[in-house]
């Protein structure tokens, strides 16, 4: 019974650890808000078919600022500490009207980098500069890159129809929800580099302050007075042969005693 | 054995005596060592006044010119803030940057051109100043120079304080001008 009730645990801890990680893998993290759940649930059902059908990965990421850092530099950094060789990660900084694609190792096998640029110029930057159309910018760049993959592999995509809608490429009418806040995201992921280490630094900034604050008296311990009374009976306590007694004890007492007096005990 | 008595209770009080000297610089220096740990969270935390800065300029540069007196101060004090070796200038820059970027977002609330766009007027009145409001309270150095000022209190006003300072633990720096104040 034990060792299944350690089992279970053993599963939860490890389902529990697992949580994060798999909200790391999501599709997308919009977290500047601007994309529209409709477009949200294409790109993962996009993503899913990429997996299943050629390994690869996408994660497009909205926010607002990055605080200074390079949109590249940053796309790349994640590229090389959360993901893997089949990644396509795509950043749209809202606040600073700049993108920035990273291709894994694998990935960059089946995109040719160049021609992903080209995509990007030609279909992306309008909309996302001057249109501001944060879902048709987003929906052309993907289709054009799917159809790229298509043919580079030798494949075959069925589109889906919305998603066509919304890069502009076929007449479908489709009414947009408003975007939706991504879960378990906060305002601040979208404004600062990295708001999770913020918030860590500020977390450790309090509990350093808080030990800081708090004194540590400078005054004896009992085992320092107790080391103390010992050295003293040592060196002057009576030797009494054949008899025990409680020696050194009187000597740990009387030191304890005196610094009472003079105020030194903790 | 008069004599034994007597120089076994001096004996005694001369180990006290150590004991406790030793114990009060053993303790004030864990004590500022501590402080000075806080001191140095301090600084990691004021790296999200530089981001916010360096956001707050980014919406800034669409609608004024490159020489607009506020956008350059807020870039100088955000220099300044990045590359001061001195604690009394960081704080300096810090309290400058606050009081820049203010002025800096209230002059772009006021312009037609952010009035006119509705993702940079949000950036302006809403999220920035949150930003830099959520930024502050990380970065707030009242709490980090309460710790420091209780601790220079207790360095010279209690007498293992004394012992301490006598043995070479010195005052812990303050941060800002409350700092400069003391």
């Amino acid at each position: 019974m034990k060792r299944f009730a350690a089992l279970l645990l053993c599963a939860f801890l490890l389902l529990a650890g697992a949580a994060p990680a798999r909200a790391m893998e999501d599709a997308v993290e919009d977290l500047a808000y601007v994309l529209s759940p409709d477009l949200v649930s294409r790109v993962r059902q996009l993503d899913d078919w990429l997996h299943n059908s050629l390994g690869l990965r996408l994660h497009i990421i909205t926010r607002d600022f990055l605080g200074g850092t390079d949109a590249q530099v940053y796309v790349d950094e994640l590229l090389a500490f959360k993901h893997g060789e089949g990644s396509i990660i795509f950043l749209m900084v809202i606040g600073e009207e700049r993108y920035a694609l990273a291709l894994g190792s694998k990935a960059a096998t089946m995109v040719d980098g160049n021609r992903a640029e080209k995509l990007l110029n030609d279909v992306f930057r309008e909309p996302f500069l001057k249109a501001r159309d944060y879902d048709r910018a987003l929906a052309a760049f993907l289709v054009g890159l799917a159809m790229r993959l298509e043919t580079d592999n030798n494949i075959t995509l069925h589109l889906d129809p919305v998603l066509l809608s919304m890069a502009g490429m076929s007449e479908e009418v489709l009414a947009k929800a408003t975007a939706a806040p991504a879960e378990e995201s906060s305002w601040l992921d979208s404004i600062f580099g990295n708001a999770f280490e913020m918030e860590d630094h500020a977390r450790r900034y309090e509990a350093d302050v808080y030990e800081a604050a708090r004194p540590e008296r400078g005054r004896l311990s009992l085992f320092q007075i107790a080391l103390i009374g010992f050295i003293l009976y040592k060196i002057f306590g009576k030797k009494r042969k054949g008899r025990g007694g409680c020696g050194p004890l009187s000597w740990i007492f009387g030191t304890w005693g005196l610094a009472k007096f003079f105020g030194w005990r903790k | 054995m008069k004599f034994r008595v007597v120089l076994a209770f001096v004996a005694m009080l001369v180990l006290l005596a150590a004991a406790f000297a030793i114990g009060s610089y053993r303790v004030y220096l864990d004590e500022r060592l501590q402080v000075e740990l806080a001191l140095s969270s301090l600084g990691d935390v004021l790296v999200a006044r530089i981001e916010m800065g360096h956001n707050l300029l980014t919406v800034a540069r669409r609608h004024l010119a490159a020489e607009d007196s506020l956008l350059r101060a807020v870039q100088e004090d955000i220099r300044l803030l990045d590359q001061a070796d001195t604690l009394k200038d960081i704080a300096s820059a810090n309290e400058k940057l606050a009081l820049d970027s203010k002025a800096l977002l209230k002059k772009l609330e006021g312009l037609d051109s952010v009035q006119q766009d509705a993702r940079d007027l949000r950036y302006v009145t809403g999220l920035l100043p949150r930003g830099f409001e959520q930024s502050a309270q990380w970065a707030d150095a009242k709490q980090y120079n309460a710790a420091a000022g209780a601790f220079n209190q207790r360095l010279h006003y209690t007498l293992n304080g004394k012992v301490a300072s006598l043995l070479g633990v010195e005052d812990a720096e303050l941060f800002g001008a409350e700092g400069g104040a003391r």
